[in-house]
């Protein structure tokens, strides 16, 4: 009996020498640390539409589809799980994860982002190449790399059949390609 | 006259009945958490109720399973008018991982009529407290769909 | 956190909430380590997807210090306290022999005098290089089973104390390859309730074809016997067989 006590009056001073640790939330702001994942956020002037994220994604919520003249990445951000593959798998760096978790909404819509990027077709059967973006990155980083001119690289609006086929019809293409 | 009493008790003090329609039990841990020393929904007289005929809100997690949907209507059914639905996590959001399983019914919007949803995976305590808050109408919505298009 | 729950199950909610008060700063760490309260999302195939933050050690160091010092304080102050004990001793006692023959893992076993721990039986990660000790209680009652995961909280204090200190420098992931299609593997680790086992199967597109896992909750209960019915056909050595049944069934269902 007389260890109980004691045993109480522990369990009592404990609680005293604890006092009140209660967060000053929702009157105050409490930021979660930097690294943490939050809402995610499209930066539209870096996306190139590649569809890696699409790829990467546990939950299957970025669609990529291609209808006539553009291409719409869709993202159903309502059942995301905040693992960040998407991120890490962009090659443009055009998601980031934001310190957002705020984000209750009466409508799951709300958590949609969308993009609708300018396709380029094959030129010669219609075939879809990629977007307009990807092409700049390719004409942006290739040349130097290639050691050619720009203005030489007609094959780019091709699609994969076409260029093998003027591959084949003109004979291989060599390139001085610097070690 | 009585009913803006009502709907004025309603905002003071809301008992929650908390459901897990087949969770990993992430989204019930921190609702856990709320109720801990560091986050303290009591002071806000937000409890845990044991029953939802005393409930005034259900808090539901999990992507409502098969076997928990029929459980889930009936636990609605219980709850007296007036009456909240909260789902709690992407898992009710939208189904999660779940969302095309054919264990799952793809969310709780399929199963309820949902008035406030808390996405996160798990969402941080101060996020479901925003949540609750936000479904008593004290404190703004914060995100929006955006959609970009290049022309 | 079990701790909190275990007191807040039996109605002793100071103790829940003085638990989890003391398991909040742990919560903060994990956001600071792995950017989420509890889905840290860094496993990969073939290692971690991100490096610990600058200050690490700085940061978990003290956390841990705190943690350790309050949970002796909270285990001095219920060990003699009536209420838990009168709850907790003496109930749902497990002897040794059945919980060999219904083949308990976990906490449960190690409560019953089954001396089982997936990390000193098949060590996997860092966990050959750590030296702790697997907790065995043998009175096989609830009071036990607590007195072995608080004794294994400790031991996990050891462990995080010891792999700081061992920490290597190098990167964080290896170079895994391509996955061919119909590789199979077999995994146990430790969970907080005991054994885990993973089957996975591997597809096209390096993706899995098959994956099932065998969680352990349904393991730690005594199958009802009634009528005497209780299954006894299932000594230590057969429960690895057990669950490999589990996984060739998984593979059956092509």
């Amino acid at each position: 009996m007389f260890k109980h006590a004691v045993s109480e009056l522990k369990e009592a001073i404990l609680c005293l020498r604890a006092g009140q640790v209660t967060l000053g939330y929702p009157f105050e702001p409490h930021s979660p640390e930097p690294g943490f994942r939050g809402l995610l956020i499209l930066d539209p002037d870096k996306c190139i539409g590649c569809g890696a994220c699409a790829n990467a994604c546990p939950a299957r919520l970025i669609s990529v589809e291609d209808q006539d003249g553009h291409r719409t990445l869709d993202f159903v951000l309502a059942r995301c799980t905040y693992c960040a593959r998407c991120r890490d798998v962009c090659p443009q760096q055009a998601l980031a994860m934001s310190e957002q978790f705020e984000t209750a909404t009466s409508s799951p819509e709300d958590l949609r982002i969308t993009i609708k990027l300018r396709l380029v077709r094959c030129r010669e059967c219609g075939a879809v190449v990629g977007t307009q973006r990807q092409l700049n990155r390719v004409l942006n980083e290739l040349p130097s790399q290639l050691g050619l001119p720009p203005e030489k690289m007609d094959w780019l609006d091709l699609c994969l059949s076409c260029k093998r086929t003027r591959a084949l019809r003109e004979g291989v293409l060599t390139v001085e390609v610097r070690a | 006259m009585s009913n803006r009493l009502l709907d004025w008790c309603f905002k003071k003090s809301i008992w929650v009945y908390h459901v897990n329609t087949g969770s990993c039990n992430g989204c019930d841990i921190e609702i856990l958490d709320v109720l801990t020393p560091y986050y303290d929904v009591e002071r806000f007289g937000i409890k845990l109720v044991h029953t939802p005929r005393h409930a005034d809100a259900l808090l539901v997690t999990g992507p409502v399973t098969r076997q928990a949907r029929e459980r889930v209507l009936r636990l609605y059914r219980a709850v007296p008018d007036p009456k909240l639905v909260i789902g709690v996590g992407s898992c009710s959001t939208g189904g999660g991982i779940w969302h095309d399983s054919y264990a799952t019914c793809g969310g709780l919007g399929n199963v309820l009529p949902v008035d406030i949803y808390v996405p996160g995976c798990p969402p941080r305590p101060e996020a479901i407290l925003y949540g609750v808050a936000q479904a008593l109408g004290l404190v703004p919505k914060q995100v929006e769909a955006r959609s970009f298009v290049e022309e | 956190m079990w701790l909190g729950l275990a007191c807040h199950f039996i109605g002793f909610d100071t103790l829940f909430m003085q638990a989890w008060r003391i398991r909040e700063p742990s919560m903060w760490m994990t956001e600071f380590l792995t950017g989420n309260r509890k889905t840290y999302g860094m496993n990969q195939i073939g290692g971690v997807s991100r490096d610990l933050p600058e200050g690490y050690q700085s940061r978990i160091l003290p956390v841990i210090d705190r943690i350790e010092k309050e949970v002796t304080a909270v285990v001095d102050a219920i060990l003699e306290d009536n209420s838990l004990k009168l709850r907790l001793q003496g109930s749902g006692v497990l002897s040794h022999a059945d919980a060999k023959a219904i083949c308990v893992v976990g906490p449960t076993a190690r409560g019953s005098g089954v001396a089982i721990d997936a990390r000193a039986d098949h060590p996997y990660a860092a966990y050959g290089e750590l030296d702790f000790e697997v907790c065995v209680e043998q009175s096989g009652d609830n009071w036990a089973r607590t007195m072995v995961r608080i004794r294994e909280l400790f031991e996990s204090i050891k462990i995080v104390r010891q792999a700081l200190a061992k920490m290597p420098e190098g990167p964080v992931m290896a170079e895994v390859g391509v996955i061919e299609a119909g590789g199979e593997g077999v995994s146990s680790v430790e969970a907080p309730r005991g054994e885990v086992h993973h089957y996975a199967l591997t597809g096209t597109d390096q993706r899995p074809y098959r994956w099932r896992v065998r969680a352990l909750s349904q393991s730690a209960e005594r199958p009802g016997d009634a009528e005497g019915h209780d299954d006894r056909r299932c000594p230590h050595q057969h429960r690895q067989h057990r669950s490999l049944l589990l996984v060739h069934r998984a593979r059956g269902r092509d």
